[in-house]
């Protein structure tokens, strides 16, 4: 009974961080954006008051399935969130975690598309069907390492796959398959939908997308959720090509010079038209990628 | 006894044919009742694998032998034929209430459930033959009674396509009879066994041809779409669910129990599999991608979920054709698992048209504020579809990929992963145009099924559920048929499955997905209460929106996918099939016009010339 | 054991007395004609266990052969005998509710055809297959202008066709009766080793080419067509069921028991097939429906004669077997076409949309019909199917099993076009009155379905039949030496 009240506890305690590092890091964000338009931009710590604001609007809703979706996207991470390795905390280690993710995620997005899109609005349905879209374009090259990953390790659990790269910086994946680090870093900024394979959010374009119609607390969880996905996907890619970490100040160190290097990247490009995004992806980075895996495999 | 299976299916056929006359809904409640009871005599059945029975026949001077058995193979199957008709029946109960054909929808629905337990007891070729032949008849004029015009022409591909394929089987089957004195599969898989491997081989191929017809293989696929499609809504789900897992099962008979597996065994492999079974996982593959890509271009539900289907064979092939345990064990999970969420799709939509009388999809839209039951069997249904834990969709294609990446195929693992993230993409269409969005203003009386049309829809939603939390359900029938195939097993509990890198535990999942929803709900709870308004009431930069018709983002969702592969779609299958049989017959007209233009002089002519050309033709041999 | 002579006698008799009976009621003629068949049908049977332990031998006059005409009534003659007067029965009455114009000489000339075909069949004289084949043909071609409009010119056609066919024939009896000096069957058959070989060659073509304009074969068979589509329907069927068995069965004799050489039975083979192929694929194309249904006769008869001359025992059953089967079939795809195409007023096909709900009878008898022509197991046409690919792939004969099956294909296209376009469409004209043919019907239903499931029904004739025309030796000491 201690132990499950302890378990609780503590997953509640990663949850409550990770949404704090996360809308955290949304802010740097915004001040090197800023900084990189020469402009001041907000301070760092506008993320936390834009949550506090959000909960604390009355918002509209348009039914049923608009605050199921809100629910499923934020339990959905949530629920992801169990499975990551952050640094040493772990609640909990199972094989075949690296592919549980990608489905839990879809989970998550999943939730977003269908209560986004039971607003009614059509641009919230133009910007998950690019959203869509998109994923195919990401996900190919990305399983594609992953699975040349697990052949090599032979394992598919984050925390084994981490475990494999111990010993010196060396051993990082990152220096033993710089390749296959570069696609699944350019990968990584599709996933986090910044530029240039923004189209699915579009501010200018479809009024922001998927989140046209969501206010006041929708809107607010939906940036939680968003706060949490970030944490996941820099989680992921640290675990597995920059070897993790023992503890969860490394770890969030490395995710932030991640972070950096992403948002930098990010800020420099137009936006790729869709279709154009998913040709991209199945040209330069699937192909480095399959080279790579057969290298592996070979 | 076993000929019971197949007796009194077609004897209530009749029964329920005339006693469709007299009250409408008398012929579905039939079906009902039987199947029904087919279902629970064979779960009763479960274990006893010695079950067989034969009849002699002297033919003509041939002395003929009819084998059945029961193998868990066939129990399997019969189990899942029993079960989802039954659910169909009760469906179609209140659905068939004004359907001009519900007599001989009835009729033959019987009979195909019959000749389907016929095929799947056969020990025999002949038996497997004729029950094969009365079941692509049947299915034959059920697919006819569907929307007019277009299902005459899908239901006329299939047969066309069908019964030349058995042709074959019988060219082959008969050959075999020839050099072996008997139809039984036994004597047969031993001739095959001592055979030249050539000849083996091609015998072998000839036999699948009707199984591979059946299933949807690429490149004979083609009939799927519109047959599925067009067909009476109450018999897509059985198509789509069952009649294409009979294809699957006629192809491991031919892996396994003909020997086909053991014959190839020698010969050149590629990554420790025989080449041409993985040639055949290719064909699988190249399925899932056909399936996948045309999927998405649809604007019609049903032909955009028959697509699906065809990609979904593709994964269980694959998974047959690797041959490992793992491989296997995730090819049958994933053909029960099919069956039960795609009946669930297509009982949803079958509801869907029952209310609005269309299946375009931007037809319609908003249907989640009056159908939501059905909304939920959908959406239960697509996230098992997109194998999304904790589904039971999501533990068949998790074991297939072990198997794939156990054995380190890289690129049958990357086309599963594309038909499996793609699929997250043809699944959400229909959800998003058909239920989601905007209400149409003829739509905004209709209401929810009767209760009758509700009930099916629940309990698959029940079911799709329960696999996914305790797949040990499923792996207690399917370790037995591996034991019975000669395969090594899988280990698994009530709750986990035992994969190649580490195992699942799906009620750990189920756990922890409560938790971090709840985690959310209490979040969302503990804000402000939020004030609901209706659907025309969206942001549109200070425009006035009068009409949900405009503002309903629905015709071409994945335009720029499609874009990607518009040539390549062009180029269709389809049309190859069709010049070739138009050709075919355009030579007739030709030929007639030659000979049979009606000139009287010309009949006459040829009579001599036919004695001038046979005399030189004797002279010179 | 009712003499067999009077199969032929009878119904002769009857023709002639016809106009004497419209005379007295304008019904007579039908029911006369009706009772004629029955009776011929109860003299078969009663001869049946007779002719089944050894053939019947008639000599006509009472002058013994090979100096007289007999009859010759074996096992397979009394199989085609069957066909031939079961037809005319079911389509006698069909005809109950049918008026032609100029009633009595239509009965007269029904009676005729029935008549010769019989003879044809049990004739042991080669010179009276020749008469037999004239009144046969003559009365066809009369029969066909009962229809009127078109019917004359396909009349006309098959007259001079038949009649060139006539021209061959007797040319080649004269050859026959120079070489041998007999006219006998059975007396040709045993002295044909005696005939110059090169004189046999060209004696055997001129009967190829007489007979195989009977047989509709390729490329002698273009008159089929005009007169199936033309002639009433009850002529259509009686040529299509029962004619062509008769031509069939002077095909065989010649070649099998008169002039026996493996080069005719590869001629016929390469025939046989085009036919076949040829037939079905123009049957696809057809508008009409029963021209179609001619093109897939005459495809049919290509069928049966490509298997028989396969000349194994097994290919001699199951070219039998196809035989009796198609003889059933088509006659009951002719009276449901026939219906139908009253009720539609039209005989294109695209006007028989929707007749199903209207005309059911008719429509579930093309259909059954239908079905057991493509093969669907638990109906006669599958197990003579199985027959043949079993028969032909024992030859080892690959080839032409697949094109058999690439036929059946085709077949399924265009039978099957049909079946849909009366069920599953809109009615689109208005229907009319039609015959009643529920009897007809239910008999042959259960015919087809009962051949189909119990074929063992008639096992033993087929045996019997097929033992005796590949033993001609036998032939000849029964009807010479051993009486």
């Amino acid at each position: 009974m201690i132990d499950l009240i302890y378990k609780i506890g503590h997953f509640l305690l990663i949850t409550i961080f990770t949404m704090a590092l996360g809308l955290l890091f949304m802010g740097i964000a915004r001040k090197i954006v800023a900084r990189i338009q020469k402009r001041y931009g907000p301070p760092i710590y506008q993320p936390y008051l834009d949550v506090l604001k959000l909960f604390g609007k009355n918002a509209i809703t348009h039914g049923f399935i608009f605050d199921f979706g809100a629910v499923m996207a934020l339990g959905g991470v949530i629920t992801t969130l169990f499975f990551i390795p952050l640094g040493s905390w772990q609640l909990y280690s199972m094989e075949g975690t690296v592919l549980l993710i990608i489905y839990l995620l879809a989970v998550a997005s999943l939730g977003m598309a269908m209560g986004t899109v039971g607003s009614g609005n059509p641009q919230a349905s133009v910007g998950i069907s690019r959203a869509l879209t998109q994923m195919l374009g990401y996900e190919l090259p990305y399983l594609v390492i992953l699975f040349a990953l697990i052949f090599r390790y032979q394992t598919s659990s984050i925390w084994g796959l981490m475990q494999a790269q111990a010993g010196s910086f060396l051993n990082w994946n990152l220096f033993a398959y710089p390749l296959m680090a570069l696609v699944a870093f350019v990968v990584l900024i599709g996933m986090m939908g910044k530029k240039p394979f923004d189209a699915m959010i579009a501010p200018s374009e479809i009024g922001s997308g998927p989140v046209v119609e969501s206010g006041g607390k929708y809107l607010g969880m939906l940036l939680l959720q968003k706060s949490i996905t970030i944490i996941i996907e820099l989680a992921l890619y640290v675990n597995l090509f920059l070897g993790g970490a023992d503890n969860i100040f490394s770890f969030s160190f490395k995710m932030l010079i991640v972070w950096v290097l992403a948002t930098m990247f990010g800020s420099l490009f137009p936006r790729f038209r869709i279709e154009d995004g998913v040709k991209f992806f199945w040209k330069w980075p699937l192909g480095i990628a399959i080279l790579q895996a057969l290298y592996i495999i070979i | 006894m076993l000929i019971k299976y197949i007796f009194i299916p077609a004897a209530a056929a009749i029964a329920a044919y005339i006693l469709n006359k007299k009250n409408k809904k008398a012929g579905a409640i039939v079906t009902a009742l039987i199947s029904a009871y087919l279902l629970f005599s064979l779960a009763l059945l479960y274990g006893s694998w010695e079950l067989s029975q034969s009849f002699s026949l002297s033919l003509m001077n041939y002395q003929v032998e009819f084998l059945l058995a029961l193998t868990p193979l066939s129990w399997l199957f019969a189990v899942l034929t029993a079960a989802i008709s039954f659910l169909i029946a009760v469906f179609s109960i209140e659905s068939q209430a004004d359907f001009k054909f519900s007599s001989a929808f009835n009729l033959n629905f019987l009979l195909v459930i019959a000749s389907i337990m016929g095929v799947l007891l056969a020990r025999d070729f002949l038996t497997l033959f004729i029950f094969w032949e009365l079941m692509t008849w049947t299915s034959f004029y059920l697919i006819s009674a569907g929307k007019k015009k277009l299902a005459g022409k899908a239901a006329f591909r299939y047969i066309i396509l069908s019964t030349g394929a058995a042709y074959a089987f019988l060219m082959s089957a008969i050959f075999i009879y020839q050099q072996t004195g008997s139809f039984a599969f036994t004597r047969a898989a031993e001739f095959l066994l001592a055979n030249s491997p050539v000849q083996s081989i091609l015998l072998l191929a000839a036999i699948s041809l009707p199984f591979m017809v059946k299933a949807g293989i690429f490149p004979l696929h083609v009939w799927v779409k519109d047959a599925h499609g067009n067909a009476p809504k109450e018999f897509s789900p059985f198509l789509s669910g069952m009649m294409l897992k009979v294809g699957i099962y006629g192809m491991l008979l031919v892996f396994h129990q003909l020997s086909f597996f053991k014959i190839i065994e020698n010969t050149i492999a590629y990554r420790g599999l025989p080449l041409l079974s993985y040639l055949f996982a290719l064909l699988g593959a190249v399925t899932i991608v056909t399936g996948t890509i045309l999927a998405i271009r649809q604007e019609d539900m049903k032909k955009l979920i028959a697509y699906s289907s065809i990609s979904q064979m593709g994964y269980i092939i694959i998974g047959i054709a690797i041959a490992t345990p793992l491989g296997f064990t995730g090819s049958m999970l994933h053909l029960i698992n099919h069956l039960i969420f795609k009946s669930t799709i297509f009982l949803a939509l079958a509801a869907v048209i029952y209310r609005t009388g269309t299946t375009k999809m931007y037809e319609m839209g908003g249907l989640i504020f009056r159908m939501p039951i059905t909304f939920a069997a959908y959406l239960t249904a697509i996230i098992a579809l997109a194998g999304i834990p904790p589904t039971n969709g999501f533990i068949s294609k998790w074991v297939i990929y072990q198997a794939l990446i156990e054995k380190g195929y890289l690129f049958l693992a990357l086309v599963a992963f594309f038909g499996s993230i793609a699929s997250f993409m043809y699944v959400f269409k229909p959800l998003s145009t058909v239920f989601l969005g905007q209400l149409k203003p003829q739509h905004a009386e209709i209401k929810e099924v009767p209760l009758l049309m509700k009930i099916p829809m629940l309990i698959l939603i029940g079911v799709i559920i329960l696999f996914g939390v305790f797949p040990g359900i499923q792996m207690n029938i399917i370790t037995q048929i591996s034991g019975y195939l000669g395969m090594e097993t899988v280990n698994y509990s009530l709750y986990s499955i035992q994969g190649a890198f580490g195992a699942w535990n799906s009620l750990y999942i189920f756990n922890i997905f409560s938790a971090g929803f709840v985690i959310a709900l209490l979040i969302f709870g503990f804000a402000k209460k939020s004030k609901l308004v209706g659907l025309l009431d969206t942001y549109s930069s200070g425009e006035y929106i009068t009409d949900a018709e405009s503002y309903h983002y629905a015709y071409q969702y994945f335009r720029p996918f499609d874009r990607i592969f518009d040539n390549l779609a062009a180029k269709s299958l389809t049309g190859f099939y069709e010049t070739l049989t138009n050709n075919l017959v355009r030579s007739g007209e030709g030929l007639r016009r030659v000979f049979a233009a009606g000139k009287l002089q010309n009949y006459a002519l040829y009579s001599v010339l036919l004695f001038v050309i046979l005399a030189a033709v004797g002279w010179i041999i | 054991m009712v003499n067999l002579t009077l199969i032929i006698v009878i119904p002769l008799l009857m023709a002639f007395t016809m106009p004497i009976f419209k005379m007295l009621s304008n019904k007579l003629p039908k029911i006369i004609a009706l009772l004629t068949t029955a009776f011929n049908l109860i003299v078969l049977s009663t001869n049946f266990s007779g002719i089944m332990t050894a053939p019947i031998i008639i000599e006509i006059g009472g002058w013994q052969a090979p100096f007289a005409i007999n009859l010759y009534v074996g096992p397979l003659a009394l199989v085609a005998a069957f066909l031939i007067n079961g037809s005319a029965f079911i389509l006698s009455i069909y005809n109950l509710s049918q008026d032609y114009q100029f009633n009595d000489k239509f009965y007269l000339l029904f009676l005729m055809i029935t008549a010769g075909a019989s003879g044809m069949v049990m004739t042991g004289d080669l010179f009276n297959l020749f008469v037999f084949i004239e009144i046969t043909s003559i009365a066809a071609y009369s029969l066909t202008t009962f229809a009127g409009g078109n019917s004359y010119e396909a009349s006309f056609k098959y007259l001079i066709i038949g009649g060139i066919g006539s021209v061959f024939l007797l040319l080649g009896i004269g050859f026959t009766y120079s070489a041998v000096g007999s006219l006998n069957l059975a007396e040709i058959a045993a002295s044909a080793g005696l005939i110059n070989p090169f004189l046999l060659q060209i004696t055997a073509l001129l009967f190829l080419i007489g007979i195989g304009i009977e047989a509709e074969l390729f490329p002698l068979n273009f008159w089929v067509p005009d007169i199936y589509a033309e002639a009433p329907t009850a002529v259509s069927a009686i040529m299509s069921g029962a004619v062509s068995a008769a031509g069939i069965y002077a095909l065989a004799r010649i070649f099998f028991t008169l002039f026996p050489a493996q080069q005719f039975f590869n001629y016929l083979l390469v025939i046989g097939v085009i036919t076949l192929i040829l037939g079905e694929l123009i049957a696809y194309q057809q508008e009409n429906i029963k021209r179609m249904l001619a093109y897939s006769s005459l495809a049919q008869m290509g069928l049966i004669v490509t298997v028989l001359s396969l000349g194994t025992d097994l290919a001699v059953k199951a070219a039998l077997f196809q035989l009796i089967n198609h003889s059933i079939l088509k006659v009951l795809l002719f009276i449901s076409a026939g219906v139908l195409i009253s009720a539609a007023g039209s005989k294109k096909i695209k006007d028989l949309a929707g007749l199903g709900s209207k005309k059911p009878t008719a429509a579930f008898g093309f259909t059954i019909a239908a079905m057991g022509i493509l093969g669907v197991p638990f109906l006669n046409g599958f197990i003579s199917k199985f027959m043949i690919i079993n028969s032909s792939l024992n030859a080892d004969q690959l080839l032409l099993t697949g094109l058999i099956l690439l036929a059946a294909v085709i077949e399924i296209a265009y039978y099957l076009k049909v079946v849909q376009k009366l069920y599953f469409e809109d009615l689109k004209i208005e229907v009319k009155n039609t015959a009643v043919i529920t009897v007809p019907v239910i008999l042959l239903t259960l015919l087809i379905v009962g051949l189909g499931v119990y074929p063992q029904l008639i096992a033993e004739p087929l045996e019997k039949a097929a033992a005796e025309i590949l033993n001609n030796s036998r032939y000849i000491m029964t009807v010479l030496g051993g009486i």
